[in-house]
């Protein structure tokens, strides 16, 4: 026979201290008495000392020894030959994704019911058993690696918390293949709610067992949830908001849409079932900050099981006030288009100012100095060559043939046909970037980099041109002015739970002579990671909660120097968001291989060692009252 | 010294007053004996034999009847009061000690004794005699008596009672009261040794003493019993049916003492250590019955 624990063997050293005490024991208590002579009229009568009373000392010996015996060869563990042939090697893939969090009839959630199931197979385990947890929500992972240790796991399986991504249901189980190895006896057992493509295939592979937790139910959700800069308004948002309803019955509600906690508007909202209620929102704000939508039922809450999908988020860049001084003749059109900004505040001169604050954006129409002011400016329509170019004659087919869509300063312009007549060509002086060019290659919109400030010029009679007429014109202007004062108009989408990130830093988001080390991570409960930063791009992901995620960079000066980048993460997954099964996945186990087997020995050999314990201690009383 | 405190001689003559007082004549003071001897109270005649002394010759009867006849008279004589201490082991046990309950209580009786102006005496005894304290006479003597008593040890081995009878009563000058101080554990027979003293004239009175744990012993369990005096050993396992017969074994053995001493007119007295000597001296002056 073989034993799990042959070194308890070692404890059979307190046979001998049970000896010792025995030899002491038998050693009657000397007891001096005036006279023997009535003690032995009164064993004249009774028997001195039995043959029994003799022996029972002996025989309390051989009981204590055959305790300790039957406890050595408990600890020692001995196994059955069975027990070690079949030794099982079970790997359990608990889907832990958003859907999981669905209160199904019984109070607890699916993955409660998945836990508990877990918790079962886990105590039905025989001694030599072992099993693994790998999780299958938003990324497989090893919760715990393959033990036999009963408290490890169950601990383990306790800690296991709801995520708000996808289900990774199919690569946890690759994942789990590749722990099983060459294993005999290897079996994978899935514990999900089937939502996600293929898991019918997937329940189906006769290597995988199947536990399905749940059932179908009525759903709505948020999948869709952006927001960019407005097309009209140039310092407005626009935002993309879908609600699907995944239920059988039709689903009314409302949409609360809130900034920073401050509710700015309320949409009635009724989607048919199956349906897909999508809608464009302009001019919700123009305010920064954190947006938030919240889809509410007016209806029984079975019509939407799953609540993390109600909400979604998304960061809008704060917006600071930018100081504009207009040195013009006069422009209609122009000086309109600047005061529509709502962030800017805008002074109007006929002549060229000679100082003007630091962050001052400064407009030329027309009027241009001989040598272009240190600071921030904008050309339009420069009547004379400057320090920095050249004018030239006019362009005989002042047509836009290219655009640099990507630039900054041309996000959502388009220039396609618009009118440029008497626009000028212009020779920088050094070097410049062509944001648009006219058939001819002269350069219509450029930006000039110097290190005592940008520079952008349009050559553009505004006076002639339709481009004033043009909805681009007012987004030109705001893009160059958020340009010159540094306000990136670069907006963080909101991503999906599950998704990675690469994240590309400010370049002053590092403090100098600041390591990588410095960035850490922020999830939406609070608690903090660190993030290695790698020439100034950060990977980070897959994110597995809802919620505002936040990149910090902390100089270590103090609460001012702490710099964030807030990132919105939504579940937006119509695959968690929809309930329904296609068809019903029946549970597929095999109840005989996890059906608890026969006690282990040592079970046997404690409750002998616990009879015979009961009867030495019968014996002990017998001693002391017979 | 612990045997006799600061108020035991205050006792001893409390004591002493009691028993002249209340039981005068009862136990010692002043007792007659039935020896004719030279006293003034005339007992009896005898015959006139040549050589008698003229002065006792009844002249009156002369006259009337004219016969020579002796006067006879009736003799007063002091009483001696012996003691016997048992000091054999046995006596060690109890607490307070049987050997110092006895030893007090020798010496309460000693000093009414001697307060009565009769003569005491104490032999210490285990299986022979052990140490002898001579009659005496006189109050003044119980110092002597105590330091005596102060000074024995109960070290002896084995109780013979019998033995030290029979070599008391040769020894002894006059027959008299003899009190036996012992818890009789006389392996032999206590009987024997007191049927002695009663066929030499003796009027013995048994002083039973033992200890609470003498009469009910607290064992349980496997012990080996070591006999004080004598160093048997035996080994034996005790159950409370044991303790039962042993408390009735022992209660009949007091019996016995009772009845014997009942049986001849011997008087008895049987305690435990849990009594005072003044309450044992009590009871006895209460209960003895006088002698003759």
């Amino acid at each position: 026979m073989s034993f799990g624990n042959p070194t308890a063997f070692f404890w059979a050293l307190l046979a001998i201290p049970i000896v010792i005490f025995y030899i002491l024991k038998v050693r009657l208590r000397h007891v001096p008495v005036s006279s023997v002579m009535f003690w032995e009229q009164v064993f004249e009568q009774h028997e001195s000392r039995s043959l029994w009373q003799q022996l029972r000392h002996v025989a309390s010996l051989l009981i204590q020894l055959a305790i300790l015996l039957l406890l050595l060869l408990a600890v020692a563990d001995p196994l059955r030959p069975s027990d070690i042939l079949n030794q099982r090697r079970i790997v359990v893939v608990l889907d832990n994704s958003a859907s999981m969090q669905v209160i199904d009839n019984g109070g607890v959630t699916r993955l409660d019911v998945a836990r508990q199931q877990i918790e079962r197979l886990v105590q039905s385990l025989r001694p030599r058993d072992q099993l693994a947890i790998v999780c299958a929500g938003t990324r497989p992972e090893i919760q715990c690696g393959l033990t036999s240790h009963k408290r490890t796991l169950l601990d383990e399986l306790d800690q296991i918390q709801p995520t708000d991504g996808p289900t990774v249901v199919k690569q946890a189980v690759e994942l789990s293949n590749r722990l099983l190895g060459e294993a005999e006896n290897g079996q994978v057992i899935v514990f999900t709610d089937g939502g996600f493509f293929g898991a019918a295939e997937l329940a189906a592979e006769p290597s995988v067992e199947w536990s399905m937790i749940g059932q179908s139910a009525s759903n709505v959700g948020i999948t869709q949830f952006q927001v960019r800069r407005s097309l009209s308004d140039p310092i407005g948002y626009q935002i993309l908001l879908e609600v699907q309803n995944f239920g059988t019955e039709v689903v009314e509600g409302t949409l609360d849409l809130s900034l920073d906690d401050n509710l700015i508007d309320v949409l009635p909202v009724t989607v048919e079932p199956r349906q897909t209620d999508r809608r464009i929102i302009d001019n919700a704000t123009s305010d920064g900050g954190l947006l938030t939508a919240v889809f509410r039922t007016d209806g029984p809450s079975k019509a939407n099981a799953l609540t993390v999908d109600d909400v979604a988020t998304a960061v809008l860049p704060q917006r600071t006030r930018i100081p504009v001084v207009l040195v013009t003749k006069g422009n209609w059109f122009l000086q309109r288009a600047l005061e529509a900004n709502e962030a800017v505040d805008l002074m109007v001169t006929d002549s060229i100012p000679d100082n003007v604050p630091a962050d001052t954006v400064l407009v030329f129409h027309r009027i241009v100095p001989n040598v272009i002011p240190s600071g921030r400016v904008f050309v339009v329509q420069p009547e004379q060559s400057t320090d920095l170019w050249e004018r030239g004659p006019v362009i005989e087919q002042p047509l836009v043939a290219s655009q640099n869509q990507d630039h900054a300063l041309l996000h959502h312009v388009r220039l396609d046909n618009v009118l440029m007549p008497e626009a000028f060509s212009l020779t920088p002086v050094g070097q410049y970037t062509r944001l648009a060019e006219s058939v001819s290659g002269d350069p219509l919109y450029l930006h000039i980099a110097r290190e005592s400030g940008d520079v952008i010029v349009l050559p553009v009679n505004l006076d002639q041109s339709d481009l004033p007429l043009r909805t681009a014109f007012p987004i030109m202007l705001s893009n160059a002015l958020s340009w010159l004062s540094q306000q990136s108009e670069d907006m963080q989408r909101a991503y999906a739970t599950g998704e990675s990130i690469q994240l590309t830093l400010p370049a002053d988001f590092l403090p100098k002579d600041s390591d990588d080390s410095s960035v850490s991570l922020r999830d939406p409960e609070g608690s903090m990671y660190s993030v290695a930063a790698v020439n100034g791009r950060v990977a980070i992901g897959p994110l597995q909660k809802a919620g505002i995620w936040a990149v910090v960079a902390d100089s270590g000066n103090g609460a001012a120097d702490v710099k964030e980048i807030s990132l919105s993460c939504n579940l937006t997954n119509a695959g968690e968001s929809d309930l329904m099964l296609a068809e019903d996945i029946p549970s597929r186990r095999n109840e005989t291989l996890t059906a608890s087997g026969s006690p282990p020995i040592r079970t046997y050999l404690l409750a002998a060692a616990f009879a015979l314990l009961l009867a030495e201690w019968g014996l002990y009383h017998r001693r002391k009252i017979a | 010294m612990s045997l006799f405190g600061n108020d035991f001689l205050t006792k001893l003559e409390y004591l002493s007053l009691v028993s002249r007082k209340v039981f005068r004549g009862q136990l010692m003071a002043q007792r007659r004996t039935m020896k004719l001897g030279s006293g003034i109270e005339f007992a009896d005649h005898r015959q006139y034999t040549p050589g008698d002394d003229f002065r006792y010759l009844d002249w009156n009867l002369y006259a009337r009847h004219d016969e020579l006849l002796l006067k006879r008279f009736q003799e007063e004589e002091d009483l001696h009061v012996y003691f016997l201490v048992d000091c054999s082991r046995s006596m060690q046990s109890g607490s307070p000690a049987k050997f110092d309950l006895a030893r007090q209580v020798c010496a309460a009786l000693a000093y009414i004794a001697l307060a009565n102006l009769d003569r005491v005496s104490v032999t210490a005894f285990d299986s022979g005699i052990q140490g002898h304290f001579p009659l005496t006479r006189g109050k003044a003597r119980i110092l002597s008596l105590m330091q005596f008593l102060e000074g024995l040890s109960a070290s002896g081995n084995n109780t013979q009672l019998a033995d030290l009878v029979r070599q008391f009563v040769l020894r002894a000058p006059r027959k008299g009261l003899v009190v036996v101080l012992s818890d009789l554990f006389d392996p032999g027979g206590f009987d024997k040794g007191i049927d002695v003293l009663r066929h030499y004239g003796f009027e013995p009175h048994l002083v039973q003493i033992h200890s609470p744990a003498d009469a009910d012993p607290k064992l349980l369990g496997d012990v080996e019993l070591q006999d004080v005096e004598t160093g048997e050993t035996r080994k034996r396992t005790i159950s409370e049916k044991h303790l039962q017969e042993y408390r009735r074994v022992f209660e009949a053995f007091l019996t016995k003492v009772r009845d014997y001493c009942s049986t001849y007119g011997i008087g008895c007295t049987v305690t435990n250590t849990s009594a005072t000597f003044e309450q044992l001296v009590l009871g006895m002056l209460r209960t003895s019955g006088g002698g003759r």
